[in-house]
């Protein structure tokens, strides 16, 4: 199987300039859909979805590559060799913000900016350290996520499918959930609230951008400034209306501020 | 009464009960109105009353405030990313905590949008599932401890130093361990092609599975299995049905234990001990070569004496001899033809390859 089923790599506009675009945690490229149209028609759009997330391979999950970050970061790279792509600017939402990181610290000849878009080193709260979370507030998610099990397949089905006015692909798509599909995203929960990549930042080596919704319930403006503090050339905008998803909730200022970093 | 009976004599009564607004406020479930942001617009009298607070106390808080800490998250994470991609969310299970109020709730929202399909707010009802959500956490509980006791089984299918595997009641493998999946450098979807047992041993292996498959019988083999390093070992697999409470055959439990060095000792022990009944039958042919040798040398040479006695005694039958000697001669006639059979036979039976010395 090759990288661009694996992960389900679509390509939108032919420009010079690659934008590389990183969904979160509990969407797929679709999450994207308010923000791409702004950039495709003078940037190539690469989108893709993580592995248990969308259209990507499911079989392809190795519980083992993806039980840290490191593992997705590999996919990123997957992805960069598989297209041949060099000076990225890598947009990640959420956890794909540490994702990007890694994958410039490990392979930083494929990549030229990275915009996270409300990103953390570390969600769980340590000494001299606010994340946001403590330990029990992972494991209260995972409880929630467990008593979502029949709304995780059923809610998330269209979503996966993306088109909304054709509905029975949604369902189709609902009746081939299996229990994986919720054990692979808990298992991915747990990676991600339980990651500390605080030691990385001060390894990223090219100009980066935190974009950071004043509304967010996950992050907050102290993670924020944390990343600006310990991270080389990072720059940060605050988003007056953004919660965890400005992108979608305010999608002109992410724009807006999207072309402000990378022009 | 029918319902045109009702109207006629109940006009106030009808006016009240289907009174839209009187519907929204009491009806059965709660409803929710609410900005993008989070700022509640509107509530119902019973989901104020459930959350134990005024109207006017709920529209100074924000809606994920009402949800307890995970299910804010998860609305922001999950269900809001939703209701933008495709407006609406279905059942999701939420529980609003504030002041001494907890419920479980079903929440079922679709967004309110503009001309330009800008989300400008969010419409929901919320169910009160407490009770019904009490059994479930029970199921959940069940499944929980269904999913720990497999972790367990595979745990300690880990720790033994056997190569541990299930298979479904139609044979297909459905688990090896962590033993196995190192011991033969396979994945578990290449399992079923046997690969690991040595290619001549698996004709016998394949016959006697598919007879304990078709008898529901316990298979006990020694046989070879190949390593991913190319290692050849010699294996003893067991292989037994499980039957749940009902009878009815749910899996087959198989291990599969080292025997290489006792069978290699017995193996040894058996060339050993081939070696030395070799060497006995040599020694016995031998033996039996010279006895047949000494066998037939001596008859010949005792035949040969007795052969000129028999000459002899047809010579004095053929002279006149007195009554009496003629009465001996025949008696020694007839001792000498019993001492010739008994020769021959001694001659026969030593030439006899089956059994040299049987009578």
């Amino acid at each position: 199987m090759n990288i661009t089923e694996r992960n389900n790599i679509k390509i939108i506009g032919n420009g010079a300039q690659t934008l590389m675009f990183a969904h979160g945690f509990g969407c797929d490229q679709n999450t994207w859909n308010l923000i791409t149209p702004a950039f495709s028609d003078t940037y190539k759009v690469v989108l893709f979805d993580y592995i248990g997330a969308g259209h990507a391979a499911i079989d392809a999950y190795e519980k083992q590559r993806y039980s840290n970050l490191s593992g997705y970061a590999k996919d990123v790279i997957d992805i960069c060799e598989e297209l041949q792509l060099e000076n990225v600017i890598f947009i990640g939402h959420c956890v794909s913000s540490m994702i990007g990181a890694l994958a410039s610290i490990e392979a930083p000849h494929f990549f030229k900016k990275l915009i996270f878009i409300g990103p953390s080193p570390r969600y769980i709260n340590d000494v001299d350290y606010y994340g946001g979370m403590e330990r029990e507030d992972l494991e209260a998610l995972l409880d929630v996520m467990d008593n979502n099990y029949l709304g995780w397949s059923g809610t998330l089905a269209p979503a996966v499918v993306g088109n909304p006015d054709r509905p029975a692909l949604g369902e189709d798509l609902t009746k081939s959930f299996r229990a994986v599909d919720l054990d692979i995203a808990k298992q991915f929960a747990r990676v991600i609230f339980l990651s500390d990549h605080r030691g990385d930042l001060p390894l990223i080596k090219i100009p980066s951008l935190t974009i950071q919704g004043k509304e967010d319930v996950l992050t907050s403006e102290r993670v924020a400034n944390y990343i600006h503090e310990h991270t080389y050339r990072n720059q940060v905008t605050i988003l007056e209306s953004g919660g965890h998803c400005p992108h979608l909730s305010d999608p002109e200022a992410v724009v807006s501020a999207i072309n402000h970093f990378i022009q | 009464m029918s319902r045109q009976a009702f109207i006629e004599s109940n006009p106030g009564r009808f006016a009240e009960i289907t009174n839209s607004d009187f519907l929204y406020q009491h009806a059965p479930c709660g409803f929710i109105s609410f900005l993008p942001n989070g700022g509640i617009l509107r509530v119902n009298q019973t989901f104020a009353h459930w959350l134990n607070l005024t109207e006017e106390e709920i529209y100074q808080i924000k809606f994920t405030s009402l949800l307890s800490k995970a299910g804010g998250l998860y609305y922001e994470m999950i269900v809001h990313p939703l209701l933008n991609l495709k407006g609406f969310a279905n059942e999701v299970n939420f529980s609003f905590i504030h002041n001494e109020c907890n419920i479980d709730t079903l929440f079922n929202a679709v967004v309110f949008k503009d001309d330009d399909g800008t989300i400008i707010a969010i419409n929901a009802t919320i169910q009160d599932i407490t009770e019904r959500k009490k059994y479930e956490a029970e199921l959940l509980k069940a499944k929980r401890f269904a999913e720990e006791e497999q972790r367990r089984f595979e745990f300690l299918s880990n720790s033994v130093p056997n190569l541990i595997w299930t298979a479904l009641p139609n044979g297909e493998i459905n688990f090896l361990n962590q033993r196995t999946l190192d011991y033969l450098k396979i994945d578990l979807k290449d399992a079923n092609n046997f690969t690991g047992i040595y290619e001549e041993d698996r004709p016998l292996f394949a016959e006697a599975w598919a007879k304990s498959l078709q008898s529901s019988t316990k298979l006990e083999l020694e046989l070879r299995i190949l390593s991913g390093d190319g290692d050849l070992q010699w294996f003893f697999l067991h292989a037994e049905p499980y039957h749940n409470e009902e009878g009815v055959l749910e899996l087959w439990f198989g291990s599969c234990t080292n025997i290489n060095n006792q069978k290699l000792a017995t193996l040894e022990k058996y060339n050993s001990l081939e070696n030395s009944l070799s060497t006995a039958y040599k020694t016995i042919d031998g033996h039996r070569e010279r006895f047949i040798q000494i066998a037939m040398n001596q008859s010949h040479l005792i035949r040969k004496p007795l052969a000129n006695i028999m000459g002899l005694m047809d010579l004095l039958n053929d002279t006149s001899l007195p009554a009496d000697a003629v009465e001996l001669l025949e008696l020694l006639k007839l001792s000498a033809d019993e001492l010739d059979h008994l020769i021959k036979d001694v001659i026969h039976q030593s030439s006899d390859p089956i059994n040299p010395l049987s009578a």
